[in-house]
């Protein structure tokens, strides 16, 4: 039985080495064809709210880092709730951060967006648990 | 003070009371003697008007004789005004020995034989040059008449001067008497003074001596309360300067906790940054592995090897730098069933406890409230450095001992492990102090330092006791 893939995967981070191990980790456990990558908060926004023939990329899963230069992580999640609901779609936006702290953690449950805090890497095992939770129907 | 007042007043009675005598007695004396020297004065006053009527009878008698012989009417006219004289010398006469009735008596005889004598004088008719038988007789009769009156008149002054004689002496006694009580009242005086001297003399020497007393005792509290007064001024110098001390204490554990935030600050940031080009490295080991397997072979697999063990050690140094700038920051403190908190270790140690046949004994412990994150650490740590720090051939025995003080709860951690040596009691629990190889025995060095990180966090002490080779007693204290 062939899986179903996740439509298109919203990586947002400033570290191009990560964003290369990330995409690689996603691309390897085959759950889609189509990684977008973002280096900024600003960037990202603007990438949402694009069109191509009227319609809005719409990312399936986003991954989200805090610390960016520029517009942050938490800066971005302010604008992102301002969006409108087509712009962000049926999006589960989870943070990838280098943080451990549990402030941060905290914080990130404070915005109804944020479905997921998982320290960095990426490994296969927060991957599945991700799926698991949000796209039972892809594994 | 009442013996004083009894005293002074049973002399002050004394002295007025004789004083008031002494003043009536002289005031009586001196009446009586200013009356005797008035019955004097009258006496002599009696004296005198009686010369003075004799001599007005004389007088009046020769200007009668001469009218008679010269019969000259200036005698007669001149008689006339004797007459005058002589009356108005009786009435006064009359007056003054009034009070005296034998005196008025004689007065009265007198005035009578004068009045018939000279009434007799006014009938007769003056005779011109020659002297009648008649005239003789009536001469004779006149010199008895005059002998009749100077006798009487004699006899009254005699009397007076009997009177006279008796009112001098009572006048004498009466001054005696004025000198005699002014002289007692002069020794009552002395007297009262002096016997009020005798008593009050003690009273005034004690007066002194209390006086002097106390001027000594007042001297002697000057002494003091200048002595009182110079610790004072050390007390609060010493005052001063402790408080001075105490902000300069104060300043400086200020300081210290900014500097410590600040330490903790920068060992989260650095530990923090430290761990992103770490897992670079890690991440890129890893591809690298997986995309050219055939390059990682023979010599190759082992510098991988060395690599990734490095690599890891070094995250964990990172991470145990980062959870030791986190210690205290998981919330507030709270209630902890100790006796929980370690139930829940053996739980996470299970494994280990059944493989090695760990004994794990416990006093009943309290409930402390402290931050439950970094206790549960504390005593994992300590019971894990228990179990790795014995011989694998030894079974590990470990006793958990408590007892309590009035401010702080009491600790042992007692097993049978290597030990420590005398002279790295300290040193253990310094931040990544080691005493063994990896080779021997694992770690990074940083469990005892969190140990202490975490006591003094709950304003406790930790410090250990060891037998080198038989075991080791990790005691701490936690304050209540």
């Amino acid at each position: 039985m062939m899986k179903k893939k996740l439509k298109n995967v919203l990586l947002i981070d400033d570290s191009e080495s990560d964003n290369f191990y990330h995409a690689r980790k996603i691309r390897k456990m085959g759950i889609t064809d189509n990684i977008h990558i973002c280096y900024g908060g600003q960037e990202a926004l603007d990438y949402l709210k694009s069109e191509l023939e009227g319609v809005h990329p719409q990312p399936t899963l986003i991954f989200l880092d805090i610390n960016m230069p520029g517009m942050n992580g938490w800066e971005f999640l302010q604008e992102y709730e301002k969006l409108e609901v087509a712009q962000q779609g049926e999006i589960v936006l989870t943070m990838l951060s280098n943080s451990i702290d549990q402030r941060d953690r905290t914080r990130a449950h404070e915005f109804k967006t944020v479905q997921g805090f998982y320290g960095k890497p990426l490994n296969d095992a927060y991957l599945t648990s991700i799926l698991e939770k949000h796209f039972p129907e892809f594994i | 003070m009442k013996r004083i007042r009894k005293i002074g007043f049973t002399n002050f009675i004394l002295l007025v009371s004789s004083l008031i005598l002494v003043i009536v007695l002289i005031g009586f004396s001196f009446i009586m003697n200013a009356n005797s020297a008035s019955e004097i004065a009258h006496t002599w006053e009696v004296k005198n008007n009686i010369r003075r009527v004799s001599a007005s009878i004389s007088q009046m008698e020769s200007l009668k004789l001469a009218n008679v012989y010269t019969n000259q009417i200036k005698y007669k006219h001149a008689f006339a005004a004797a007459h005058e004289d002589y009356d108005s010398l009786m009435d006064a006469l009359k007056v003054l020995v009034n009070d005296n009735p034998l005196q008025l008596e004689r007065v009265l005889e007198v005035e009578n034989r004068v009045d018939r004598n000279f009434s007799e004088f006014k009938k007769v008719k003056p005779i011109n040059g020659m002297v009648s038988i008649e005239m003789v007789t009536q001469g004779k009769q006149e010199m008895i008449f005059v002998e009749t009156i100077q006798s009487y008149l004699e006899e009254m002054i005699v009397s007076e001067n009997i009177l006279l004689e008796k009112r001098n002496q009572s006048y004498v006694v009466w001054k005696f008497i004025i000198l005699g009580i002014l002289a007692l009242a002069t020794i009552i005086v002395f007297l009262s003074l002096y016997s009020l001297i005798n008593k009050i003399k003690p009273l005034v020497e004690e007066l002194f001596q209390t006086k002097n007393d106390f001027e000594d005792s007042n001297r002697n509290l000057q002494t003091t309360l200048a002595e009182l007064k110079l610790i004072n001024a050390e007390k609060e110098l010493e005052i001063v300067a402790k408080e001075s001390a105490v902000k300069q204490a104060d300043k400086l554990n200020e300081s210290l906790l900014a500097k410590n935030q600040q330490l903790d600050h920068f060992a989260y940031v650095a530990s923090h940054d430290l761990q992103e080009p770490l897992r670079t490295v890690t991440n890129y080991l890893e591809i690298f592995q997986e995309d050219f397997p055939e390059r990682v072979e023979g010599e190759a697999t082992m510098y991988f090897d060395f690599i990734n063990s490095a690599v890891e050690r070094m995250r964990n140094l990172i991470s145990g730098l980062l959870s030791f700038s986190r210690i205290g920051t998981s919330g507030e403190p709270e209630g902890i069933d100790l006796n929980l908190t370690l139930s829940r270790i053996k739980d996470d140690f299970s494994a280990v406890i059944e493989e090695r046949e760990i004994i794990i004994e416990s006093d009943h412990l309290p409930t402390y409230n402290g931050h439950r994150i970094e206790i549960k650490q504390l005593f994992q740590n300590l019971i894990s450095n228990a179990i790795k720090f014995t011989k694998p051939e030894v079974t590990p025995h470990i006793k958990i001992s408590f007892d309590e003080t009035e401010h702080y709860y009491n600790f042992h951690i007692i097993d049978n492990g290597i030990g420590i040596p005398d002279k790295d009691f300290a040193k253990v629990f310094d931040m990544f102090s080691r005493l063994h190889s990896t080779k021997d025995y694992e770690g990074q060095g940083i469990g005892l330092a969190f140990c202490k990180k975490i006591v003094e966090l709950h304003r406790g002490n930790i410090w250990v006791t060891s037998k080198f080779g038989e075991g080791t007693s990790v005691h701490f204290t936690l304050k209540k």
